[in-house]
């Protein structure tokens, strides 16, 4: 059948033993693949007694429909599980990993149990096979990534984690391909495959998928290739190109979002970054956009090494937020992230919020550091000792929301995060619905699941009536809107494309064609918007059984503040709960943000709802002591 | 009248550098006109600052405004 093999790999990885479940095609239309597909399958397996370091919490890694596919960014793959912050678990990468495995014969893999020792897990079309990792335990990603494509196969791809996702931190990350850096880093998946002893996933396949009608596929990406006008910025200078003009809009984070501007910001913008360090562009696998710019590093531990350059995230993350305009050190902290297996938005906001505890006199132990805005040889030891959980980096290490509380109530006010997943790096200031976005984003606050502060910003989304840019500083209809972008960017997860197509403006249209080409389906518009909407109440109704409700669609005081700066935060507030009121309208959903049944039943998730109907009180099983997790760091 | 146009994240200004234009305009000038006289289309234009201030394409500009231009935030 084209486009998915509609074959998963599950793998136990306690006895070892693997089997192949096989689904329909009613499957892929009602949900897509990607965090789509993983997300019916984890619901249906939805067990509350389960914490998420419990061997039989599945991790599920998916790829989408068009993902392996020759379609312009078919890239991205999805990993979904419970993310050990207690609520649905989400991320997602481009790169080569997903298209090859998709290329193994298998759509995903589901991996439960635990390794008996430290242990990777080679895929190819024959299967799986647990093989030791005893010797890569503690290593970076990158040295690790060299050694096992050298073990299996040179063309091999790898996802590994790093020493963060071994000592189970919140914030770790899974890095696929090594110094490439593409990385499924939200909500702690790396710490989910750490607790299963499992250093890396490693896939090699040459099965491609077969295409039901390639002219269709090829006649629409063509009429689709002129739009990459919209985004010859990032072709050129990657995301960082909009580094400046977000300064310039008090959109860039300052000082821990304590500042709307900063006159350094030209020091760390695409351009400077480009001019002085670019080795070459990169693309993901059948990408025309080639927005990764791969440097050398220029000093220290990684002088010499090419590979990802810090994205516009991660040079805020280390540049504005913290008052660091050295472009090297950028470089260097980026490359230290993706070895040590963090994700670099989390860790920068980590970072951020250490300093800013610490000048405000509530960190105590100082740990030989000199946490001081600006200080990126500091920063770099604490991101060491966070991944490793030494000294005070077990305090940061599973992020600001646990942190706040080992530092005291005070601290929560610039703890800057939602559901303990910290918050990406722009100012909702002049785009207020990022806010809500954060907010309502089911795997914490999480830009991408939302993408609605573009469509405030002036990235139109003409099949729901946005044709230009509206009136940022209003909450005006921004409920509504939030929640279509919302299912909108579920659409793009469950496909496997990057979200960058969106810049570039593709339309419902093209989507629908390529789908047509791919599997012969006739889909619309508002079939592809009613998929999104099913998968985003799907996560929704996992978050749900996890006891997230209305108490936790919150963002912290500073970002109520800059909703409305220089006002009294009550401005903000009501801002805020204005906007997310008219969001739950807009859902269907009812005011403590729970899917009715009538919803949840008008999207043909009946499962969804009788788990809902069945729910008293969620039974959360006590989270191992921090102790405990230490102990489990070594082969 | 004259106001003052800097334009952002365009292609050219991240190419070049951003550069402030002097333009004489007629009373009544709109952001959206000015837009055209600066020889960007409508699309290459997301956001716009007046003053320093959010505004819009249909703001009416007043002499001596300075008026920020800033492509749509594609990256972050």
């Amino acid at each position: 059948m084209p486009g998915f093999t509609y074959r998963i790999l599950e793998v136990d990885l306690s006895s070892g033993q693997s089997k192949v479940i096989e689904y329909g095609e009613e499957a892929l239309r009602k949900y897509f693949g990607g965090s789509g597909l993983a997300a019916s399958i984890l619901l249906d397996r939805f067990d509350s007694s389960l914490h998420p370091f419990h061997p039989q919490s599945p991790l599920i890694f998916m790829t989408g429909l068009l993902t392996g596919i020759p379609v312009p960014c078919g890239c991205r793959v999805s990993v979904c599980t419970q993310s050990p912050l207690r609520i649905w678990g989400e991320a997602n990468a481009g790169g080569y990993w997903g298209p090859e495995l998709k290329f193994t014969g298998f759509d995903g893999l589901i991996l439960t149990g635990k390794a008996r020792e430290p242990s990777y897990l080679w895929v190819t079309a024959k299967g799986a096979e647990i093989r030791s990792a005893k010797g890569l335990w503690g290593k970076g990603t990158f040295e690790s990534t060299e050694k096992l494509a050298g073990e299996t196969d040179p063309k091999a791809r790898v996802a590994a984690i790093g020493p963060s996702g071994e000592t189970l931190s919140c914030m770790a990350g899974i890095i696929t391909g090594g110094r490439e850096a593409r990385v499924m880093g939200r909500s702690g998946p790396g710490a989910v495959m750490g607790s299963k002893n499992l250093k890396a996933v490693v896939v090699r396949g040459d099965q491609k998928p077969c295409i039901a009608d390639p002219k269709i596929l090829q006649d629409a990406t063509k009429e689709f290739l002129p739009n990459l006008k919209f985004v010859e910025g990032l072709s050129k200078f990657g995301t960082a190109s909009v580094i400046e003009s977000k300064e310039a809009a008090g959109v860039l984070p300052v000082k821990n979002f304590s500042q709307a501007h900063w006159d350094k910001a030209k020091k760390i913008a695409g351009p400077a970054l480009v001019a002085e360090y670019l080795e070459r562009h990169y693309g993901c696998y059948s990408c025309p956009i080639r927005c990764g710019k791969d440097v050398k590093g220029p000093e220290g531990p990684y002088a010499g090494v090419v590979g990802h350059g810090p994205e516009y995230e991660t040079l805020s993350a280390f540049g504005s937020l913290v008052l660091n305009d050295d472009l090297k050190s950028l470089i260097h902290l980026n490359f230290l992230c993706n070895d040590l297996g963090l994700d670099s938005m989390s860790a920068g906001i980590a970072a951020a919020f250490a300093i800013e505890s610490n000048l405000r006199g509530y960190l105590k132990e100082k740990d030989g550091l000199d946490l001081e805005w600006g200080n990126a040889q500091a920063i770099g030891v604490l991101l060491e000792k966070i991944a490793r959980r030494q000294g005070i980096g077990a305090i940061f290490a599973d992020g600001v929301e646990k942190a706040s509380r080992v530092l005291g109530k005070k601290t929560e006010a610039f703890a800057l995060h939602s559901k303990g997943v910290e918050v990406s790096l722009s100012n909702p200031t002049p785009t207020v619905s990022l806010a809500l976005s954060w907010a309502t984003s089911n795997r914490g606050a999480c830009h991408l699941e939302g993408f609605s502060h573009q469509v405030e910003g002036g990235v139109p989304f003409p099949e729901m009536g946005y044709t230009k840019a509206m009136d940022g500083t209003s909450g005006e209809g921004k409920g509504r809107m939030t929640a279509l972008m919302q299912n909108n960017m579920a659409v793009f997860n469950g496909l496997g494309l990057c979200k960058f197509l969106f810049f570039a403006r593709v339309s419902h249209e093209i989507l629908c064609k390529w789908l047509k080409g791919l599997a012969g389906w006739d889909l619309s518009s508002s079939d592809l918007m009613e998929v999104g909407d099913r998968l985003y109440n799907l996560k929704r109704t996992y978050n749900a059984l996890l006891g997230v409700d209305a108490e936790r669609d919150v963002v912290a005081p500073r970002i109520l503040e800059n909703l409305r700066p220089g006002k009294p935060i009550s401005e903000g507030r009501k801002l805020f709960f204005d906007m997310r009121k008219e969001y739950y309208q807009a859902r269907g959903w009812d005011e403590n943000g729970i899917p009715t049944r009538e919803k949840l039943l008008s999207l043909g998730l009946e499962g969804a709802a009788e788990k809902i109907k069945r729910k008293s009180k969620p039974f959360l099983s006590p989270r191992p002591q921090s102790s405990q997790r230490i102990k489990r760091t070594g082969p | 009248m004259v106001i003052f146009v800097k334009t952002l994240g365009t292609l050219k200004s991240l190419e070049e550098g951003p550069k402030v234009m002097r333009l004489e305009v007629p009373e009544g000038f709109s952001v959206s006109r000015a837009i055209e006289k600066m020889g960007l289309q409508d699309w290459e234009v997301g956001l716009v600052l007046i003053n320093g201030t959010h505004g819009t394409k249909e703001s009416i500009l007043q002499d001596q405004d300075q008026l920020t231009l800033i492509a749509p935030l594609v990256g972050g």
